[in-house]
C-alpha cells in the first residue's frame, strides 16, 4: 500500500471493523478492544496530516493525544448541549474523521502541486 | 572546495524502524563509530576538534592537513586570530584541561564588521562548524560510516537475550507474589529474588544497548516498553484489580454521567471539570464495557505507553544525543514513583502537558537568537539570562503549520482545562516562562490560555467555585501551610512506612540535586538549555499556589520529571562536558568504565528505589476479593438515597450509583472540634443512618483496607479506636450484621431509636 493511503486505510478499516462488530452484536472483549483502538487512533490519524508538520515521528506521536482530545471535546460539547449518547458521539466522530481525511487529501494534493 | 556534510547519504539499516530512529536523533559522528570499544571517548576526550577538523586547523593543530583542504576558507580565517569567524571557539590548543566551550559571549561567531574576514564568501554550510564545540558536537550530522562497520541486524539480536531472560524470569516470579502477605514496605516485601533479578537483567540489557544508542534504537525501545510493562503492570498482574479507592470513584462518576446524561455540578468538584469522564463515558459505551473499571487495571500501563512518544518529542527537541535522549526516558519511567498515572483526569492532562511542550519546543522556538531581539522585556530577559538559539535545529515551518500548531496547542489546553483543575496552571506557567525568555514565538498564547481558563471557571465551574472560593484562594501564597500539608504531615505512620516516606524524599531530592549538577555542567559547556531549565524550575511556583490536599509537591515532581531526568542524565555524560580534570587524564577505557559504572549505579539505584517508593502504599491500596464481594453485595441491596458510613474513605466504593447515596466517615467526625469517643461515634452513626419515611436504611462498612490504612498512615483514627468502634457497633441493638466475610463486614441500621436515645 502506498504510504499516502496508509492513514486513511487504517482509519477506514478500523471504522468498518467497529461498525461491523457493533452491528453483529459482538460484545467484550473484541468490541472493547476495537473501540479503544478507534478512540485512540482514528480521530488523530485523520487530522494530523492537515498540520503539515513534515516530521513523521512527530505526526505519529500526536495521533493518540489528538484523538483523545477530539473525543473529549466532542463529548463535552454533546454533554453540555444535552444531546450526548454513544450513537451521537460515534456519528460525530465518524463525520470528523471523514472531514479530516478529505482535508488531509486536499492538502496533500495542494502541497504536491506547490512542489511541482 | 567546500564540501557539505555527508548528511542523509546513508540509508537506515532498518527502514521499518526509521520513525524511532528519527526520534532518537541522528547517529553520532563517525569519530564515535570508529571507536566502538570507547564510543564516547576519542583518544583525547576534550579534543572535540577532531570531529571538526577545520577547527583543529584553525586552532593551530596542524595534524589534519587533509581537512584544511576541505575547509580552506576557515583554515585561512583561523589564522586571522580574534577577528576570525572562529572566535566563538576556544583558541587554546586542545589538551587534557582544554574545555570545549565558547571563550566569548557571542553565540553566533559572525565575522566582525570592523575587521571583515577574507572568508566572507564562505558558504552557509560551514556555519555550524563555527560554534562552540560542545554544542557543535550535538549538531554534527550523521556520518557516512561504511555499512560494514554497523552491526548487522542478526548481530543486534544478541542484545535481546537479557530482556527476554528478564521477562521470562519476571513471569515465573509472579505466582510467588502474595499481596496478602505484604507489610508496610509494600510490594517489595513480597517480591521474590527472581523479580529483583528480572529488573536487574532488564537494566543490564538497557545499559548494554545504551552504550550503542546510536546504532540500535529499536533495542532501546524494546527495553523501555518492557520496563513500562514490568514496572507499571506489576499491580495489575499480581492483584488483578485496580489499586486504591480513586479509580473506583472515577468509575462511579463516569457511570453517573452515562446514566443521567447530564452534568450536575452540585454533586461535587469532579462535575465541574468533567471532560475526562465524558470522554471515558464515550469509550465505555462505544466499547460495550460493563463499566470504566474494565480499563482501570491496565490504565497505568496504557498511559505510560502514551507518554512515551511525546516524551521522545520533548527530549529530541532538547538534544540530539541519543544517549541523553534514551537515558532521560529511562530515568523518567524509573523515577516516576508518585503514582499519578492511573485512570484519572491528571493522567490525561499530563499527556496533554507533554504533547504541548513537545509541540512548543519543536515548532515554536525562535530560529534566530539575537540576545537583543524580540520585544523589549523579552530582549532584556534574554540578554540577562544569556539565552541563545537552541542547539537542536528548529525545523523550517510554514505560516500554516505554525498556525496549525498553535491551534492544536489551544485545543489540547482546552481539553486539559475541561478535565483537570491543576494541570492548566502548570502548563500556563511553563508557556508564560517560555514566552518571557523568548523561547516561544507564539507570544499571544499565554493570554489565550488565560482567557480559556477564565471562561471555563466563570461559565462552567462557577457552581463549585462560588461555594468554595475562600477555600480555593485561602492557600495562595501561604508557604507555611503548603509545607506543612505537603511535607511535615506526610512524614508519619508506621515505622516501615516512615522508611518508605524518607526513601521517597531521598530519591526525589537526590534526583533534583543530580539534575542541578547536570544543568550546571550543561550551561558551563555552552549548551543552550534555557527552555529545559525554565521548565524544570517553573512548576515550583505551584507550591505557593495551594496545598492541593497535601499532594502539590507530588504533582510538582511529576511536572518537573521530564526535565529532571534530562539534566540528571546530562550530569553523568562524559567527554564534551567539562568534568573533573583528574578523570580526563585517565586512559579512555578507564574513563568509559567510570561513566558506565556511574550510569549503571544511578539507573539501578533509581529503579530499585522506585519499586519501594511507588508501591510502598500497596498494602493499603490492595483491595482483597472479599472487600469487592462485600461492596458488590451492598450495591445490590442498597436503595437510592441510602447512606454509607465508613471508618475512613479507603475502600473500593462509589463505583456505581455515585450520585444516589450519601457518604459519611468517622474520620471526618474526628477531624472536627471535640472529636467523639468511640461510644459517641456509634451514637452519631446511629442517628445519622436512622431510616425514616423516604429515607432507606443506612449501612456501616468495615473493611480490611480501612484497618490497614489506619495502621500504616496513623492519623486521627488509631487502630485502637477502630477496634473499640467495631466492638461497640457489633453490640449495638441499632445495627444488625448484613454481610460478613474475612475481609469485610457490613452492618445495617435497623428502624427505631433505641441506642440514639
Amino acid at each position: 500500500m502506498h504510504a499516502r493511503w496508509l492513514r486513511p486505510g487504517i482509519v477506514l478499516f478500523s471504522v468498518a471493523a467497529l461498525v461491523l462488530v457493533i452491528a453483529a452484536g459482538i460484545g467484550s472483549p473484541w468490541r472493547t478492544i476495537l473501540a479503544l483502538w478507534f478512540v485512540l487512533i482514528c480521530p488523530g490519524a485523520s487530522v494530523v496530516g492537515i498540520l503539515g508538520l513534515g516530521d513523521r515521528f512527530v505526526e505519529l506521536s500526536l495521533i493518540a493525544p489528538v484523538s483523545l482530545v477530539v473525543v473529549t471535546l466532542t463529548s463535552v460539547a454533546l454533554f453540555y448541549g444535552g444531546v450526548w449518547s454513544a450513537g451521537a458521539e460515534f456519528g460525530l466522530l465518524l463525520g470528523l474523521c471523514l472531514a479530516g481525511l478529505v482535508w488531509s487529501a486536499l492538502r496533500e494534493r495542494y502541497d504536491g502541486r506547490q512542489q511541482a | 572546495m567546500v564540501r557539505a556534510p555527508a548528511e542523509a547519504e546513508e540509508p537506515p539499516d532498518f527502514p521499518e524502524l526509521t520513525a524511532f530512529q528519527e526520534a532518537a536523533g541522528p547517529a553520532v559522528p563517525a569519530r564515535e563509530r570508529a571507536t566502538p570499544a570507547s564510543p564516547w571517548f576519542p583518544d583525547d576526550p576534550d579534543d572535540d576538534t577532531q570531529q571538526f577538523p577545520a577547527i583543529s586547523a584553525g586552532a593551530g593543530d596542524d595534524t589534519n592537513g587533509d581537512d584544511t583542504l576541505q575547509f580552506p576558507a576557515i583554515s585561512a580565517a583561523a589564522g586571522n586570530g580574534a577577528d576570525s569567524p572562529l572566535r566563538g571557539v576556544t583558541s587554546t590548543p586542545p589538551g587534557p584541561d582544554a574545555r570545549p566551550r565558547a571563550t566569548t559571549t557571542s553565540a553566533h561567531p559572525e565575522p566582525s564588521a570592523a575587521a571583515p574576514a577574507p572568508e566572507a564568501a564562505v558558504p552557509r554550510p560551514l556555519a555550524p562548524v563555527a560554534m562552540p564545540s560542545a554544542r557543535a558536537s550535538e549538531l554534527a550530522p550523521p556520518s557516512a560510516a561504511p555499512r560494514s562497520r554497523r552491526p548487522a541486524f542478526l548481530d543486534q539480536l544478541r542484545f535481546l537475550v537479557l530482556p527476554l531472560a528478564a521477562i521470562a524470569l519476571y513471569a515465573t516470579s509472579l505466582p510467588y507474589i502474595h499481596p496478602r502477605a505484604m507489610n508496610d514496605f509494600g510490594i517489595v516485601s513480597v517480591m521474590p529474588w527472581q523479580t529483583w533479578l528480572a529488573f536487574g537483567l532488564l537494566t543490564a540489557g538497557f545499559i548494554a544497548c545504551w552504550r550503542r544508542a546510536d546504532q540500535a534504537t529499536w533495542l532501546l525501545v524494546v527495553h523501555v516498553l518492557l520496563l513500562i510493562f514490568m514496572l507499571y503492570g506489576l499491580p495489575g498482574l499480581v492483584i488483578h484489580e485496580p489499586s486504591g479507592p480513586i479509580v473506583y470513584r472515577h468509575t462511579g462518576i463516569t457511570e453517573t454521567l452515562i446514566r443521567t446524561r447530564t452534568v450536575d455540578t452540585k454533586i461535587d468538584a469532579y462535575f465541574s471539570w468533567p471532560g475526562f469522564f465524558m470522554g471515558l463515558a464515550t469509550l465505555v459505551k462505544l466499547g460495550g464495557a460493563p463499566s470504566a473499571l474494565t480499563f482501570g487495571t491496565w490504565a497505568t500501563v496504557g498511559f505510560n505507553l502514551l507518554f512515551l512518544p511525546p516524551l521522545l518529542v520533548v527530549a529530541r527537541a532538547l538534544t540530539r544525543d541519543p544517549r541523553l535522549v534514551w537515558g532521560s526516558i529511562w530515568i523518567f519511567y524509573a523515577a516516576n514513583w508518585i503514582d499519578q498515572d492511573y485512570l484519572a483526569p491528571q493522567s490525561f492532562a499530563y499527556l496533554c502537558y507533554l504533547t504541548m511542550l513537545g509541540l512548543l519546543l519543536t515548532y515554536l522556538r525562535p530560529r534566530e537568537a539575537d540576545p537583543g531581539s524580540g520585544r523589549r522585556l523579552t530582549g532584556r530577559l534574554r540578554s540577562l539570562l544569556r539565552v541563545r538559539a537552541s542547539d537542536v535545529p528548529i525545523p523550517a515551518t510554514s505560516r500554516w503549520t505554525a498556525a496549525a500548531v498553535v491551534a492544536l496547542v489551544v485545543l489540547l489546553y482546552t481539553a486539559t482545562v475541561a478535565s483537570h483543575q491543576l494541570t492548566p496552571f502548570a502548563i500556563l506557567i511553563g508557556v508564560v516562562a517560555l514566552v518571557a525568555i523568548g523561547e516561544c514565538t507564539a507570544r499571544g498564547l499565554p493570554l489565550l490560555m488565560i482567557v480559556i481558563l477564565a471562561l471555563w471557571d466563570i461559565f462552567v465551574a462557577h457552581g463549585y467555585l462560588s461555594g468554595h472560593l475562600s477555600q480555593v484562594v485561602s492557600g495562595v501564597g501561604d508557604l507555611t501551610k503548603a509545607t506543612s500539608a505537603n511535607i511535615t504531615q506526610r512524614i508519619g505512620g508506621s515505622t516501615q512506612h516512615l522508611v518508605v516516606v524518607r526513601e521517597r524524599l531521598l530519591l526525589s531530592g537526590g534526583l533534583w540535586l543530580l539534575a542541578l549538577l547536570g544543568m550546571i555542567r550543561r550551561f558551563r559547556a555552552g549548551f543552550a538549555d534555557h527552555a529545559a531549565a525554565i521548565l524544570f524550575f517553573g512548576p515550583l511556583l505551584l507550591f505557593g499556589l495551594q496545598a492541593y490536599g497535601g499532594e502539590m509537591i507530588l504533582r510538582i515532581y511529576f511536572f518537573m520529571l521530564p526535565f529532571t531526568a534530562f539534566f540528571a542524565i546530562a550530569a553523568l555524560l562524559p567527554g564534551r562536558v567539562p568534568g573533573i580534570a583528574a578523570l580526563a587524564r585517565l586512559p579512555a577505557a578507564l574513563r568509559e568504565g567510570a561513566v558506565i559504572t556511574a550510569f549503571s549505579l544511578t539507573i539501578g539505584i533509581v529503579l530499585a528505589a522506585c519499586l519501594l517508593a511507588r508501591y510502598g502504599n500497596e498494602r493499603a491500596d490492595y483491595f482483597a476479593p472479599g472487600e469487592m464481594a462485600a461492596m458488590n453485595a451492598l450495591y445490590a441491596q442498597a436503595r437510592p438515597g441510602s447512606k454509607f458510613a465508613v471508618e475512613q474513605s479507603y475502600l473500593p466504593w462509589k463505583y456505581e450509583q455515585y450520585d444516589e447515596h450519601k457518604y459519611l466517615s468517622v474520620e471526618s467526625m474526628l477531624s472536627q472540634a471535640n472529636p467523639p469517643t468511640p461510644a459517641q461515634a456509634v451514637r452519631r452513626l446511629s442517628l445519622d443512618l436512622r431510616p425514616a419515611p423516604g429515607h432507606p436504611a443506612g449501612f456501616v462498612i468495615f473493611t480490611r483496607s480501612q484497618r490497614v490504612y489506619a495502621e500504616m498512615f496513623g492519623g486521627v483514627l488509631s487502630p485502637g479506636y477502630i477496634g473499640s468502634l467495631e466492638r461497640l457497633l457489633e453490640k449495638s441493638p441499632d445495627f444488625a450484621l448484613l454481610y460478613a466475610n474475612s475481609d469485610a463486614r457490613i452492618y445495617e441500621r435497623l428502624p427505631g431509636l433505641s441506642h440514639a436515645r
